[in-house]
Formats: structure tokens, sequence, C-alpha cells
């Protein structure tokens, strides 16, 4: 009897701790590689960040058309500075977000970007993104990798 | 709620790729309004040390202004403020005029308060000509087409900050005596 009780209570005890670990793990990292056309190009880019269980995102990235230089002058334009992710809405696998990316590019000239995001769980850990911005007056689309610990 | 939310997320969506311009007009037009000096919102910032651009003015670039005098002042064609400085402090933009027949180009700065031009050279009308304006630690470099560089002072002593762009403006004094076009090409 004492046996039965005690499995009974470890069950219950497993699945109380298997629901609170999905709403700790629901707050991690993230890391993303993309690419995103903007008017100087096709730029490659790389982001780490943290999210939050509610799933606001601080982080940071580099990105630039060629390899990561601030020598290559005028056909590089490297980027590199902080984002912040905003959730906006999620429905089943899909999630929308919001990011605004600011930081110095050619490691001067300060600028701001925003991007609206679309992001589906492919699988657990892996997600795809498409997203939609605006850089230099002008329509920046990107598409993204995320691996992600949530 | 939620497909609200998702008709208004599509929405946003897709407004943003209508914010790319046209394939086919690489220029963008601006439009210098009979009565204003001009009407640009385009909040932008400059990205690199050379701001590169093409630039068409047609047969409305040709005016009169009421008095004379004012017929030398300079309008201003595209340029930027230099780290984080009003534009009225210190920056750096090419401005035109329309005098003795002739389309000029000038190099028109601000050093610390201090405003100061140099004439570059003519355009003719109806056909692009490429501006570049490169930044250096105490100057400003103006180029236009293939004529000579003219050099400027520079005031600013800051290098990392924001460097908000300037677009089209009439005057001056006086305001646009009738609608203005200037056809402009960003070039990265």
């Amino acid at each position: 009897m004492l046996t039965i009780l005690l499995k009974i209570t470890l069950t219950i005890c497993l699945i109380l701790g298997s629901g609170r670990s999905v709403k700790v793990m629901a707050q991690g990292g993230e890391a993303v590689t993309y690419v995103q056309e903007t008017a100087m190009g096709l730029q490659k880019g790389y982001e780490l960040r943290y999210v939050t269980r509610k799933g606001f995102g601080l982080g940071g990235f580099v990105q630039s058309s060629n390899n990561f230089s601030y020598e290559s002058g005028k056909d590089n334009y490297p980027f590199v500075g902080t984002s912040i992710q905003i959730p906006i809405s999620t429905c089943g696998k899909i999630q929308f977000c919001g990011e605004l990316k600011t930081g110095l590019v050619n490691n001067r000239f300060l600028i701001a970007t925003p991007e609206l995001t679309t992001r589906y769980t492919l699988m657990k850990h892996v997600k795809l993104a498409i997203s939609a911005g605006i850089r230099a007056q002008e329509a920046a689309v990107s598409a993204k990798l995320i691996l992600t610990t949530l | 709620m939620i497909g609200m939310r998702l008709f208004l997320v599509l929405l946003i969506s897709l407004s943003l790729f209508g914010c790319e311009p046209e394939y086919s007009e690489p220029y963008t037009s601006f439009l210098l309004p009979e009565g204003s000096h001009g009407q640009s919102l385009r909040a932008e910032t400059l990205q690199s040390t050379k701001c590169y651009f093409k630039a068409i003015f047609d047969e409305s670039a040709i005016y009169q202004t009421e008095d004379p005098v004012n017929q030398y002042d300079i309008n201003k064609l595209m340029g930027f403020s230099d780290c984080n400085s009003v534009h009225h402090v210190n920056s750096a933009r090419f401005g035109w005029r329309w005098l003795d027949d002739l389309l000029e180009i000038h190099a028109y700065v601000y050093v610390n308060g201090e405003r100061f031009s140099e004439l570059v050279g003519v355009v003719p009308l109806n056909e692009p000509s490429s501006y570049e304006i490169a930044i250096t630690k105490e100057t400003y470099r103006f180029k236009l087409n293939e004529l000579d560089e003219v050099v400027m002072p520079r005031g600013s002593t800051c290098d990392q900050g924001a460097y908000y762009m300037l677009w089209p403006y009439f005057g001056g004094d006086e305001t646009a005596p009738h609608d203005i076009k200037i056809k402009i090409q960003r070039d990265w």
C-alpha cells in the first residue's frame, strides 16, 4: 500500500515538476543566423538573445555584407548593436513579434531599424523566421534560422 | 480577438512591403511645392563616411525670386548633419541656385554655427549628375561629376553618433515661386 502511495505521489510530483520545468524553460537563450536583403545589398548576420518567459527578448547582433570588417569601405556596412524583441501574437506554432535593432554602422553611424518578424516552430529547438523591416528608408527583408534552448 | 490581431499584423506586414520603391524607377521624386520651403518628412541617418547620390533637375528648377537679391540665396539639395549636431551648427550639404541662366551647385556647410559656401560647378537640366560628400577628420570633400573636389572645413569633434540626413529645401528667405521637382537616387 505504502509503495503504491509513494508511486502515486512520485508520479504527481513528476507531472507537477515537469509542468514547472516547462515554465522555467520558457526563458532562455536563442542563437540566430540570418540573411537580410537591404538597400546596401545582401547582408549576413548573427545574433544571441535572451528571451523571457513572456517572449520579450534582448540580444546583441552583428551583420555585414562581406566578411566582417571595418576596412572594406563602401560596400560592407557592418552593423553591430543590440536588439529588443517584443511579442505581438501567437497562433499555434506561429509567433509574430516586433523587433528594434539599434547600433553602429561602420563603427560610427548610429541607426535604428524596426522589423516585424513571423516565427515558425519547426521542431523543439529549431525555429524558422522571416521578417520585414525598414533600413535607410527602404524595405529590408530577412530569413532567419533560430536555435533555441526554450 | 486573436483573429483581429492577426489581421492587424498581416496588414502592417503588407504595408512594410509596400514601402519598397518601384524597381523600374530608382529615383525618388522630391517636390518643393509653390509657397513652401519643402515638405520632406523622411527620417534617415547617414551610414558611411561618404554620401553618394545622383540627382536630376528639370525645367522647374528655373525660377525668379520676388526680390532680385534673393536670387543669390542658396537652396539645399541634400546632405547630412554632423555627429550629434543639429544642422545649423555642424552640417554639410550640396546647395543649388538658378543664376545667370545656369544651375549652380554649391558646397554648403555649417561649422560650429558659422556658414560657409563655395561654388562646385554647374549642371545641365534633365540629365543625371553624380554628387559625393566625403567626411575626413577635419574637412568635407565635395565632388560633382568629374569636376575638381572642393574641400570645406569641418567643425564637429565627435565621431560616433547620429548623422541625420537633410533633404531638398527651397530658400533662403523666399519660398518656392512654383512647384519644383528634383529626382534623387541614393547610391550605396
